[in-house]
């Protein structure tokens, strides 16, 4: 606390010498206090987009006529022997009665069974929509239904988060090429799609190479320093301390995992991998989020689901293995904008549904549960006749997810119209 | 001849519309007594923006000197162009701002050979929306008998191997999916190579602005197959028109309709002819369904229902504003009056139709008027006659337009100013721009380099600024992109934002700072430049510094920034100047275009 104050003050005494005059260790001190009475949380979003289906993820081989329905999609039961060729060959991995993984996922039963990782199978949005945009939209804003809401829901917690400490420049981060629509609005947030990318380029007929980008930091910073310009001078004054914090704490490589972690090929993993080595560096990261598509298999379901779901399974695992002894600050979320018909298409696939799986993982998660009422899958119970109804709101889930991480405590600022309750997946 | 001709015509035309606007408006008791100005108001008078910057000296001392003659010829060509060119400004100081400013209200006359021929490579301009989808469709096919072949090919060669494979990963960004996303990168090139190049600086300006004004967003292959009509037949011909054509022709386009679901929209109650038979229900009935819950939804299954998507839109974004006093009644009852205004031949010929077995024909009240039961689609038309006269819509397009050319925050007397020539010129856009050019707020000390550049701004006014040739604008697309506004990329209704707030973030302005230095030194693939005129091998830093600001108009570098400037020139060392002339002027350029100054106008 009192190491802090002081920095407060030298920063400042400093500052009326003149930009120049401010060592850079200082700034970035202050930037990286942690908090009082505790570590800095963060909290990672990562949208699967395209509408997974959960019914493949979780599969509820118990549920009686289920399996008819999906002649070409099912694997062999949990102990079965392995199907005899093509893709669908390995039996799903016992989970809980009547419910069993993808084997894809077999990254994931390790973090299942170390209590960890949690699902929540029947999760979605109310109202119907079966358009991707509206439902990604309607996720991202947190507002089912409505597309005027001017915020993102995680700009929202952050604009709400309790959780104390300096704000720094890379607060809050989208692994994509422009902000995503669940962190635009008031709160500030930085968005790249590859790490290695944020830097400038060399002045012309000075030095190249990481020497000539430092300079050029140092040029601009020093411009928009000196500027008057206030509304130009501030997101300036953020953009060269994101620079200059990312240059001092990920050194050459940024995004290099642990010793001994490989992280498969594939966007998932391309993204979890540069979070990692953010809240590794510890510069001071609250929020991440990030999307990886795909999931939209309305053809060949079982041969591109498998695919990408050992992708997602393997970059959750090497992204856990990467944090190391950092685990306990961090949680996961992963949600879909909607899940798949409950019956198999004529190609193969499935269509547009509703309810789906989320996933969670973090120190802070209760996990090896699967979390959610089951809706059931007669005829009658079905949403529309056709499609896995919706039990739990990914707003409840969300919501908790930034009590947890954030310490937001006023869902009804963070989820405008929801009037339901938080899921209790959080430890203690 | 062939002007009276025109002449002539353009009156009976304008009688014609006068007679159908008093009718429609006697409909909606709008009254017709005040009425209309049919002209564009008288041109500026050439004394005007001298007069008018004196002026907002005058009653606004605080602010500093009336703009000279000079500041008065940037700041023109900063708001009515992309940027200026080198040779802009003598050329406006020989004819004269209010002339230069005429000339860009009325493009028709400028001749612009050169972005025209530059143009005809991009085919989207051109091609029909019934071509565009036609050949949708067919793409679709052929991917499908590709896949379908190439696995009958391989389970000829070895069965098991065919079975596991798999499609290769199809990337399914929002932007790039399917073989739309081509139409789109077609289009976004030619926005680009038009704010570089076309001599219509105002109408591409205002055309942009529109577009943004009602937005529609290519998410699907079947919108943006339809988005290059949208722009070239609903926009563009309006862009300097008057504003109730650029409604009216965004309302019936097929873009706005599908992006915006009305197409989906039908009236919630049955046609009486089926509601006496009792037939949707039997129909149902026999596809088991039991309760009347599940008879409504298997209805809306069947794309049967109302849809206020555009009904909301229209009123919140296009006209009143979100502040314009309407309420959730009045987007439902308009929703009503717009039911059957769909598209009909999606894939074959996509284009307006009204289809009365989708339409509501009960009364509707729509912000206090009634709109009498029976109407079919003249029920749309009345509503849009309505919120085109209403005096919110007045105020809401003059205080865009000036937050568009004065400043983020728009001084509320010039917006009552403009929402007046509004209502008296029926909508006229040159009219309510000439109002604003007019003005003492245009021409104050306080609106000079008042607005920060968007990012299409940024980017078109640095090449414009350094006089680069542009060969291919891809590299120039995609950096519009990085500084984070894609070219036909807003995904909501609201289009862009149109303040500095929404330009300026820390990675925004890293992608702006690397932009600058790229282009400056030459390295910007399809774009071409040439310093060394800049920095001739014998020239001292100062001079150097002195032409590239002359270059970029930054005159009003701070005495730190030039100073800083300056002793960044000196650090490069004299032999690879000797080797290289044109590094000081690309250094000097690169900072010039990437410091806090150069990103406002």
């Amino acid at each position: 606390m009192k190491r802090r104050l002081f920095l407060q003050g030298s920063a400042f005494a400093l500052a009326t010498f003149g930009l120049s005059a401010v060592p850079g260790f200082a700034r970035r001190a202050l930037a990286l206090e942690a908090p009082p009475g505790g570590k800095r949380r963060t909290l990672v979003f990562l949208f699967l987009t395209g509408g997974l289906d959960g019914l493949s993820l979780l599969v509820p081989y118990g549920e009686p006529g289920f399996l008819e329905l999906r002649p070409n999609l099912a694997h062999p039961l949990p102990g079965q022997p392995r199907g005899k060729d093509g893709a669908v060959a390995e039996p799903l991995l016992a989970l809980e009665s009547g419910l069993g993984l993808h084997p894809s996922l077999k990254d994931l039963l390790p973090l299942y069974q170390d209590s960890v990782l949690a699902f929540v199978h029947a999760a979605g949005q109310p109202g119907g929509t079966r358009s991707h945009f509206d439902a990604q939209d309607f996720l991202e804003l947190g507002t089912p239904g409505d597309k005027s809401t001017p915020d993102g829901w995680l700009s929202r917690a952050l604009q709400l988060s309790s959780a104390v400490g300096a704000a720094t420049p890379l607060d809050a981060v989208a692994i994509s090429q422009h902000l995503p629509r669940s962190l635009q609005g008031k709160s500030k947030a930085f968005a790249f799609a590859n790490l290695n990318a944020v830097r400038l380029r060399p002045l012309a007929g000075g030095p190249g190479g990481d020497q000539g980008r430092s300079r050029a930091r140092d040029a601009f910073e020093a411009l928009y320093a000196s500027s008057d310009d206030a509304a130009l001078a501030a997101p300036g004054k953020e953009a060269f301390e994101a620079l200059s914090l990312l240059e001092q704490r990920l050194g050459k490589d940024y995004a290099k995992p642990r010793e001994g972690v490989i992280y498969p090929n594939g966007p998932a993993a391309g993204a979890l991998r540069q979070v990692a080595a953010l809240v590794k560096a510890e510069v001071g990261l609250r929020v991440a989020a990030a999307s990886v598509g795909g999931w939209d298999t309305h053809a060949n379901q079982p041969g591109e689901l498998s695919r990408r779901l050992g992708e997602l399974g393997g970059a959750l695992g090497a992204f856990w293995s990467d944090l190391g002894d950092k685990q306990d600050e961090v949680m996961l979320v992963a949600v879909t904008e909607f899940g798949r018909t409950v019956r198999q298409n004529g190609s193969n696939g499935t269509d547009h549904g509703h309810g789906s799986v989320a996933l969670l993982l973090g120190g802070a998660v209760a996990g090896g549960k699967v979390y959610g009422r089951w809706p059931g899958l007669r005829r009658d119970q079905l949403f529309e006749g056709r499609d896995l109804d919706v039990t739990t709101d990914v707003r409840g889930i969300l919501a908790k997810a930034a009590e947890a991480q954030l310490g937001v405590h006023d869902t009804a600022r963070l989820f405008p119209g929801y009037a339901g309750d938080k899921l209790g997946f959080v430890r203690g | 001849m062939a002007f009276t001709w025109f002449l002539e015509r353009g009156q009976t035309f304008v009688k014609m519309r006068a007679l159908k606007l008093c009718a429609v408006a006697l409909v909606v008791a709008a009254g017709c007594s005040r009425v209309a100005r049919r002209d564009s108001g008288p041109a500026l008078p050439a004394d005007a923006p001298a007069e008018a910057a004196l002026e907002a000296a005058r009653r606004d001392p605080q602010a500093g000197a009336a703009l000279t003659s000079s500041e008065q010829i940037d700041h023109a060509l900063a708001r009515v162009t992309f940027g200026a060119r080198p040779g802009d400004r003598e050329r406006v100081g020989r004819i004269g701002v209010a002339a230069f400013l005429e000339e860009q209200l009325e493009p028709a006359r400028l001749e612009d050979h050169l972005a025209e021929a530059r143009l005809a490579r991009y085919r989207v301009l051109t091609a029909s929306s019934s071509e565009l989808m036609q050949e949708l469709v067919d793409k679709r096919k052929q991917k499908k008998e590709d896949k379908e072949q190439q696995k009958l090919a391989l389970a000829q060669a070895d069965p098991a191997l065919a079975a596991a494979t798999v499609p290769p990963p199809e990337k399914k960004g929002r932007m790039d999916q399917g073989p739309g996303g081509a139409y789109i990168g077609e289009l976004a090139q030619a926005k680009l190579l038009r704010a570089v190049l076309s001599e219509r600086q105002l109408q591409e300006v205002m055309a942009d602005f529109w577009f943004n004004h009602f937005n529609v967003f290519g998410a699907k292959d079947r919108i943006r197959a339809l988005l290059p009509s949208y722009e070239r037949d609903a926009i563009r011909p309006n862009a300097l028109g008057r504003f109730g054509d650029l409604l009216r022709a965004t309302a019936r386009h097929p873009a706005m309709l599908v992006y915006l679901d009305n197409w989906r929209s039908s009236s919630d109650s049955p046609p009486p002819r089926f509601r006496r038979a009792e037939r949707p229900r039997a129909a149902f009935r026999s596809r088991g369904a039991d309760t009347v819950d599940e008879v409504e939804k298997l209805r809306r299954k069947r794309g049967r229902g109302l849809n206020e998507n555009y009904a909301r839109e229209l009123l919140e974004l296009h006209t009143l504003g979100v502040d314009g006093g309407y309420s959730q009644a009045d987007v439902t009852e308009v929703a009503r009056c717009f039911t059957g205004w769909t598209v009909v031949e999606m894939q074959d010929d996509p284009r307006y139709a009204f289809r009365r077995g989708r339409h509501d024909f009960g009364q509707k009240l729509v912000l206090g008027h009634a709109i009498e039961a029976g109407g079919g689609e003249g029920d749309g038309e009345a509503v849009l006659e309505l919120v085109l006269h209403h005096p919110a819509t007045a105020r809401f397009i003059a205080s865009k337009l000036v937050r568009r050319f004065v400043m983020d925050d728009p001084p509320a007397l010039l917006v009552e100013r403009v929402a007046e020539t509004y209502q008296s010129s029926d909508g006229d856009i040159r009219a309510m721009l000439r109002t604003i050019f007019a003005s003492p707020d245009f021409w104050s000390r306080r609106a000079l380099k008042a607005k920060v550049r968007s990012p299409l701004e940024f980017v078109a006014g640095a090449v414009r600024a350094v006089g680069a040739g542009v060969d291919d604008p891809l590299q120039l697309a995609k950096a519009v992109e990085r500084i984070g506004e894609p070219l036909y990329g807003a995904a909501p209704p609201t289009g862009y934002g149109d303040t500095a707030e929404t330009w300026v973030s820390p990675g925004a302005l890293l992608a702006r700072i690397n932009f600058g230095l790229t282009l400056a030194e030459g390295k910007l693939e399809g774009v071409s430049l040439d310093l060394a005129a800049l920095a001739p091998v014998a020239a001292p830093p100062e001079q150097v510094l002195a032409r590239a600001q002359a270059l970029l108009s930054a005159s009003e570098l701070s005495e730190r920034t030039r100073a800083y400037v300056l002793s960044q020139l000196g650090e490069v060392p004299e032999k690879r100047r000797q080797k290289q002339p044109a590094l000081l002027a690309m250094r000097a350029v690169g900072l010039l275009l990437g410091a806090p100054e150069w990103q406002r106008r």
